[in-house]
């Protein structure tokens, strides 16, 4: 059963209750992250390699990984840092978040519209966008996961927030996805 | 400056976003944790076949050797060498895997005398090692580290404190090299210790320059440092993104004073930062850094000017203080002919008169009168505040 043990434990009980936590982290994580990434990609296949490959990195070190107050916090990192050295590989950003915020291609129901808003961003500005609003982290913890001043980070979801706002109104009703995103607040769409 | 939890406040985003992940989460296809340990298998069994591949390799390199063994040994002992042989490739042939080097104090294991013999040694107490980075072995950077006669060599090194449970620490270290005498150790350049998530580290020398970078899976960005010999030891530089432009603000004591509530201590700033590393999950304790909260990540020099009337110059430095309300400061400090730095007295920056998150865009000093520029981050038509400090005989005031 040497696969089904990670790296580092010995096979039996311990690799066992080590292999269901990893599961149970896994199965009740995964979807969060990679719907995280997708934001930051607009590209759900990019954001779903992310994510699986940072859970692979957790599961080799995870009988370090599993002590930690929030292994989440670990997995998320790494698949935000993944995700961050993918885009910076492409050619140039601006190049590529302009053919994606044209190119991505809608999901069914998803405010594809706010996807590709938000590819027009910085990619500073939306990583904190996407943090701040949709992980829920704050500026200090955005701040400790970038390794930059708070006061920095500040700054991204000022300027982050007010070109979202600026690009969501650019796009018209007929350009978003087929479902009705009705219960978004006028002030998002308009404003 | 001003910081209002409701300035990162916006329900409609939050509701958006929110609608954003819901809507999304049928389209995830979820591999599977038989996938993730699949794919984690797969790599450890690669890893294993290519470690196989180096130690018959190895193994084949040393059979051959032993079947047509050159006539003379092809490394210069430091009792065979010939003295006068102090060109690139007899120095490159300096056998510092069989030497003896007195080793710098690496985290976990004491500064000792070491004797290596293949490029290992272990004593009761600690194990060293030449040559192996945390990615397996590395041979010697040969360049010019103290700009003097002789080539010197970066050597990785590590050691493992066999009595703590810890893992290794890497460290580079600077080497004398000369041909006919032992390799003498200069000092340590930098060490990375005990962190699991340490990922790579990359090096090379540009002009007596060591410029490291060093990935870490958990976090960004890549960190890039630089090292120079100062005569006695390696310092690191200020890197080109931070926002000191004198490296002497870079890594310095300082006494600071008690202000505004906060009690006097006695600060080591190493890389511009007071911050003792935490654990991975926590926030660290205040701290403090040099350098200010400057627009645009521009460098910018300490200013340095008579500032209290006494005939001789003072340095006014840019200081923040990291706390649950985090704060920038100025710090006049006086600069002894030995180096010791010395706190005159701080100097409050008003951050009143104007809004939005601000910052101190420009300090000048002009006929013993401060003059700080007070901008607004993100209001910029708002017009700037400035602000006139001058000494009174005991403390900075604000002209009113």
């Amino acid at each position: 059963m040497e696969t089904d043990s990670p790296p580092g434990d010995e096979p039996g009980n311990s690799g066992e209750s080590a292999q269901s936590d990893f599961d149970a982290l896994y199965n009740s994580q995964f979807k969060s992250v990679a719907v995280q990434l997708y934001a930051y990609f607009g590209d759900m296949a990019e954001a779903q390699d992310v994510t699986q490959e940072a859970f692979c990195r957790a599961w080799q070190r995870w009988s370090t990984i599993a002590h930690y107050d929030d292994p989440v916090a670990w997995v998320r990192r790494v698949a935000w840092r993944l995700a961050v050295s993918r885009w910076r590989r492409v050619r140039t950003a601006v190049k590529h978040a302009a053919s994606r915020s044209e190119s991505a291609v809608p999901l069914e129901g998803v405010r594809i519209d706010l996807v590709r808003a938000l590819a027009k961003l910085a990619a500073d500005h939306r990583r904190a966008v996407v943090l701040h609003h949709m992980v829920g982290l704050s500026t200090a913890e955005i701040a400790a996961d970038c390794g930059v001043a708070e006061a920095t980070v500040r700054s991204w979801l000022h300027r982050g927030r007010t070109a979202l706002r600026e690009h969501l109104a650019d796009y018209q009703p007929a350009e978003q996805a087929p479902a009705s995103d009705s219960s978004v607040p006028q002030e998002v769409r308009s404003s | 400056m001003i910081d209002t939890k409701a300035d990162n406040q916006d329900p409609a985003l939050d509701a958006a976003f929110s609608q954003l992940a819901s809507s999304t989460d049928s389209h995830v296809d979820v591999p599977g944790t038989r996938s993730v340990r699949a794919t984690v298998s797969r790599r450890r069994t690669a890893r294993r076949m290519a470690g196989l591949a180096v130690v018959v390799l190895v193994a084949a390199g040393i059979g051959a050797f032993a079947l047509n063994r050159p006539s003379s040994d092809d490394t210069v002992g430091p009792d065979t060498a010939n003295r006068g042989l102090d060109n690139r490739s007899a120095i490159e042939r300096v056998d510092w895997k069989n030497s003896t080097l007195d080793m710098p104090a690496l985290k976990g294991c004491p500064a000792e005398r070491v004797v290596f013999k293949g490029g290992d040694s272990t004593d009761a107490e600690n194990t060293w090692g030449l040559a192996f980075g945390p990615r397996g072995e590395h041979k010697p950077v040969f360049a010019e580290l103290d700009k003097g006669e002789s080539l010197d060599a970066v050597l990785w090194a590590s050691c493992r404190n066999l009595t703590l449970e810890s893992p290794d620490t890497h460290a580079l270290i600077g080497v004398h090299l000369a041909v006919g005498d032992q390799p003498r150790v200069m000092g340590l350049i930098a060490e990375w210790a005990g962190d699991s998530n340490l990922d790579d580290v990359s090096f090379e020398v540009v002009d007596s320059v060591i410029k490291t970078e060093t990935s870490y899976a958990d976090r960004l960005p890549i960190e890039r440092s630089s090292f120079s010999w100062n005569g006695s030891a390696f310092i690191k530089s200020a890197p080109d993104d931070s926002y000191v432009a004198d490296d002497r603000w870079w890594n310095f004591k300082l006494d600071i004073p008690a202000h505004d509530g906060r009690p006097a201590e006695s600060v080591t700033f190493r890389s511009g930062s007071s911050r003792v590393q935490t654990s991975e999950q926590g926030m660290p304790d205040p701290y403090w850094t040099v350098g200010g909260n400057v627009k645009g990540g521009n460098k910018r020099p300490a200013v340095d000017a008579d500032l209290d009337g006494d005939g001789e110059p003072e340095v006014l430095l840019r200081l923040n203080y990291y706390a649950p309300n985090p704060i920038d400061l100025l710090l006049a400090v006086k600069v002894s002919d030995e180096g010791d730095v010395r706190a005159i007295g701080f100097i409050d920056i008003d951050f009143s008169a104007t809004a939005g998150y601000q910052y101190v865009n420009k300090i000048s000093v002009q006929d013993g009168v401060i003059k700080i520029q007070i901008s607004s981050w993100d209001i910029p038509q708002l017009p700037d505040h400035w602000q006139m400090v001058y000494w009174d005989g005991s403390k900075f005031v604000t002209k009113k």
